[in-house]
């Protein structure tokens, strides 16, 4: 394995969806990489494909979706080259991944014993009573009360944070070098999003792990992100690191996502990114120019006949933009 | 249900083959009840005793029986008989069934309990077994014993249907409006409820027409439905079963066939309209 | 606490049920024209004895009264006489019983059996060949009769490829009858390792146990499918597979073991029908079960049986539905009260 070369490199993946009336384009050609010990933030509005982006990752995009061409490189191994036996040695151990929904996500008819040790004995081969020892402990970690009880209750009887905490302890439970959370705090309130992104920062500190987090709070972004890619109707706009995307936007779509971060009161229900006036356009018949141009401020002819290029602005910053348009709207 | 939603209804179902086909094996069978008399080459009753247990031949198409009747002809009209106690028996719980699961879902907790409750011991028996129970009680066989029998069987499925359409519609806008401008409970139940709880009815009177031809024969060929020498299919199975052992095959055979037919013409219709009349389960 | 209470409600309301099938086999008895000493004592009885055997039968008292006699009576296991085989009725169920248990378990079995895994390839693969089997089958099987099914099955089997034994009872006449134990001859044979017993009366019982199961089979597998479908495509089996458990381990473990809940209650639903084409079958089969026994009790004009009948397997087929839901709280840890 290449000691300074990215964990993950994700080039010109794409992904489309067969249904009757043709094919879905979720995610077209996008480009990104993690890099080891590093949070890498993923934005962008419900539908724009980053949930698809992640599945993809641990080869679990859900049919009729089918990864139809580029590459995952996860350390020096290509994931789209491997068959499905190894992939499956490689998630959960190497790379593992939070979900939205921790009640749905959990087993509804087993204890939390049993979803915990199925975890650990995924890949490992652990006595009952160190499968004990380590649940008890993982539960604890996460600050679950009364770990040992938790044990015993089925998903139903536990909340939506201790579902959420068996939900992680699942997952890390084998250390992955890799942890993908898809909007991991949505479902949670306030104090518990909070104490699980703590959380999900010290075990990234303790053991050197990435994490790519999913989300559409800019907030979380900024508070818990190295780089940031914001993705827009299957395409990542603009990808580089938090401080200098937040500070200069390259990208329209980002300065209008960050622009409706700022004004508004943070008490409105409606996410940040669901203010931004019109919708994405549609997947099935994707116009032919940038997927952006309908909704842009700074819309030029060009932009509608050609696919925007991918330009580096600065080193490791890039956007998907017309090189005029990013000039024009720097200006000011 | 208006003109237009049947008409679209209609247009739906056309769109399935399954359904199509489902309507032609009715439509054969309705067409050889109507007409059974010049369809069917020979008397279904009465045999030729010198041609018995004749294999199925061009002057036969279906062989002849241990009496020598012509089978085909007796298929034919054995069309009348099961497609007629079905009618009346799918007619008769129908009407009943939207009365019982009116009462249930609109007359209050009393009538609901004691028609929900009633239904739920109808429900805990074996069906064919409590048929043949009314049917040998009531007068030892016979057209009417069996029609009672099939009824109430057919019934408390209808009548949960009727109930719960009733209940969710109870508490839907349009309802609320009715009630706001002052309509009595009896115009709701008539004008608003009841109309708009069929469409789900239709479809589980399609599919009980099937399952009544089916109890009907089986009742027959136990021998508490339809008499011989009626030509009725379950009983020209009976009759035929003790000669399929001895390999005259043909004589249980067609009779049989039939009823598969016209069930399976019944279920795929009924199919059909479940998945255009119910959108959730469509989606599926 | 909320499990209690809920099987507080359900033996209340199975009480209830077993009232209403009590007054409906009564009024079967004794309401409903045909008269029960009459049917008792036979058609050739004279006047005098029958109103003898009136009065002796309490059916000179007032309904409620007669109910408390039937009642009474049906506790103290007296079901009335066979006029027919001469035997107390309740003596000739209990004879008979093991052979249609005998019958329906092993429709049953091959129905789970052969419907789950049915249903589990067509849910694995959508649209597949299995799929498309198990549509069809779905809406075959629950359109041809059972009876006429059993005749395709012994003209295939026993007339034109001589394969197995005429439908002539549950073994060959000159096998003699395993020693009884469970009153199921195969089970028996096993027990008491007659291996002559055990092959002749499986061959007897796999022509009726097909037919018979063939019944349940189409909706086993549209549930099973169903239920299958929806729980390959939930969140948990989704999470499960990305923690790197097996292909196996997810789909039996997890989502097999989710989708049996439905399945076990139209199990459970589907023992009703199964009771009622057992009687089919067996008179297809000259299976000597409870069936069979019925048939030639209606044959016979003999009421008494038929009657009793009605009440056993009703209460019987209400306390199955008790277990049923029974069974679904060792299975579905989220029941409380509905």
């Amino acid at each position: 394995m290449s000691a300074n070369g990215p964990l993950l490199q994700v080039s010109d993946l794409q992904v489309h969806f067969r249904t009757r009336d043709g094919s879905l384009e979720a995610v077209d050609r996008i480009n990104f990489e993690i890099g080891s010990n590093e949070v890498f933030g993923l934005v962008g509005e419900s539908g724009s494909g980053k949930s698809v982006t992640a599945l993809s990752i641990l080869g679990l995009v859900p049919s009729p979706g089918r990864i139809v061409g580029g590459d995952i490189v996860f350390g020096d191994r290509n994931l789209r080259e491997l068959p499905e036996r190894v992939v499956r040695t490689i998630r959960g151990r190497e790379i593992g991944m939070i979900f939205q929904n921790p009640r749905a996500s959990l087993d509804p008819v087993r204890t939390v014993a049993v979803q915990l040790s199925r975890a650990l004995r995924a890949h490992h081969d652990l006595g009952r009573g160190e499968v004990r020892r380590r649940s008890v402990r993982m539960l604890r970690d996460l600050g679950m009360p009364d770990p040992e009880a938790a044990l015993t209750k089925y998903p139903h009887q536990l909340s939506g944070g201790m579902c959420q905490r068996v939900m992680v302890a699942m997952m890390l439970s084998s250390r992955p070098r890799l942890l993908i959370a898809d909007e991991p705090t949505t479902a949670l309130d306030e104090t518990v999003g909070a104490q699980l992104l703590e959380h999900l920062r010290r075990f990234k500190e303790e053991h050197a792990a990435s994490i790519l987090l999913i989300t559409h709070d800019m907030g979380v972004i900024a508070e818990m992100c190295d780089r940031v890619g914001v993705m827009h109707a299957g395409h990542v706009v603009e990808v580089g690191p938090v401080g200098a995307v937040f500070r200069d936007p390259r990208h329209p779509y980002t300065r209008a996502l960050l622009d409706s971060t700022l004004r508004i009161d943070r008490d409105s229900p409606l996410s940040d990114i669901e203010r931004i006036p019109g919708t994405v356009p549609n997947l099935l018949h994707p116009p032919p120019g940038c997927r952006f141009a309908d909704r842009c401020a700074y819309v030029l002819p060009a932009c509608r006949p050609a696919k925007p290029p991918r330009l580096e602005v600065a080193p490791g910053h890039h956007v998907l933009c017309q090189e005029t348009v990013i000039r024009e709207f720097a200006a000011p | 249900m208006s003109g237009r939603r049947v008409a679209t209804v209609w247009y739906q179902v056309s769109q399935n083959t399954l359904t199509v086909v489902g309507l032609l094996l009715i439509t054969i069978v309705v067409v050889f009840a109507i007409f059974a008399p010049w369809i069917a080459p020979a008397n279904p009753v009465s045999g030729d005793l010198l041609n018995t247990t004749q294999p199925p031949s061009s002057q036969h198409l279906m062989g002849t029986d241990q009496f020598g009747r012509d089978i085909f002809s007796r298929v034919v009209h054995g069309a009348r008989v099961d497609l007629a106690v079905a009618g009346i028996v799918v007619s008769v719980a129908f009407v009943m069934s939207v009365a019982l699961g009116a009462l249930a879902g609109f007359a209050g907790r009393v009538a609901d309990e004691l028609v929900m409750r009633s239904m739920d011991v109808v429900f805990s028996f074996p069906p064919l077994i409590l048929a043949i129970g009314i049917a040998v009680t009531i007068q030892q066989g016979g057209m009417l014993s069996l029609v009672v029998a099939l009824t109430v069987i057919a019934i408390p499925p209808m009548v949960r249907i009727t109930r719960a359409e009733i209940l969710h519609r109870k508490e839907s806008l349009y309802v609320e409006a009715a009630r706001a401008i002052g309509s009595s409970p009896l115009r709701v139940l008539a004008v608003h409820l009841v109309p708009n709880s069929l469409p789900p009815l239709v479809v589980q009177a399609t599919l009980t027409f099937g399952y009544v031809i089916l109890e009907t024969a089986g009742l027959s060929f136990i021998g508490v439905g339809v008499k011989p020498p009626a030509p009725e299919w379950g009983i020209m199975v009976s009759e035929g079963s003790p000669y399929v052992r001895t390999g005259e095959w043909w004589i249980s055979l067609f009779p049989g066939l039939m009823i598969f037919v016209t069930v399976l013409g019944f279920n795929l219709v009924g199919n059909g309209l479940l998945d255009v009349l119910n959108p959730r389960r469509r989606r599926q | 606490m909320t499990r209690r209470r809920y099987l507080g409600r359900r033996l209340a309301l199975l009480v209830l049920v077993v009232f209403g099938i009590s007054i409906v086999a009564f009024l079967l008895v004794h309401v409903l024209p045909g008269d029960p000493a009459r049917s008792r004592l036979g058609v050739f009885a004279t006047e005098e004895l029958v109103q003898l055997k009136r009065a002796e039968m309490g059916l000179d008292k007032s309904l409620p009264e007669q109910y408390v006699t039937y009642m009474g009576n049906v506790f103290r296991g007296d079901l009335g006489d066979s006029w027919r085989t001469h035997n107390p009725v309740a003596e000739d169920f209990v004879e008979r019983f093991p052979a249609t248990i005998e019958l329906a378990l092993a429709a049953l079995l091959l129905a789970v059996v052969l419907g789950v895994s049915l249903g589990v390839a067509a849910a694995l693969r959508r649209n597949g060949p299995f799929d498309h089997l198990a549509t069809l089958l779905g809406i075959l099987g629950i359109s041809a009769p059972v009876f006429w099914i059993g005749l395709l099955l012994i003209i295939a089997f026993v007339t034109q490829l001589h394969v197995l034994p005429a439908p002539l009872g549950r073994l060959a006449s000159d096998v003699e009858a395993p020693t009884q134990i469970t009153g199921l001859y195969v089970v028996d044979s096993l027990l008491t390792a007659n291996w002559e017993a055990l092959r002749s009366s499986l061959l007897y019982l796999v022509l009726p146990a097909v037919t018979l199961g063939i019944l349940p089979l189409a909706p086993i597998t549209r549930m099973t499918r169903a239920a299958m479908i929806e729980a390959l495509d939930s969140d948990f089996v989704r999470a499960a597979r990305a923690l790197g458990l097996s292909r196996t381990q997810v789909v039996v473990k997890i989502a097999l073991r989710n989708a049996l809940i439905p399945v076990v209650s139209m199990v459970g639903l589907q023992l009703g029908y199964l009771v009622g084409g057992a009687v089919l079958v067996e008179i297809v089969f000259t299976w000597s079960g409870i069936g069979l026994y019925l048939y030639r009790s209606v044959i016979g004009l003999d009421f008494a049986p038929i009657q009793s009948l009605v009440l056993i397997v009703g209460v019987l087929f209400a306390l199955i539905n008790l277990a049923v839901d029974m069974l679904y709280f060792a299975i579905d840890p989220r029941i409380r009260v509905r």
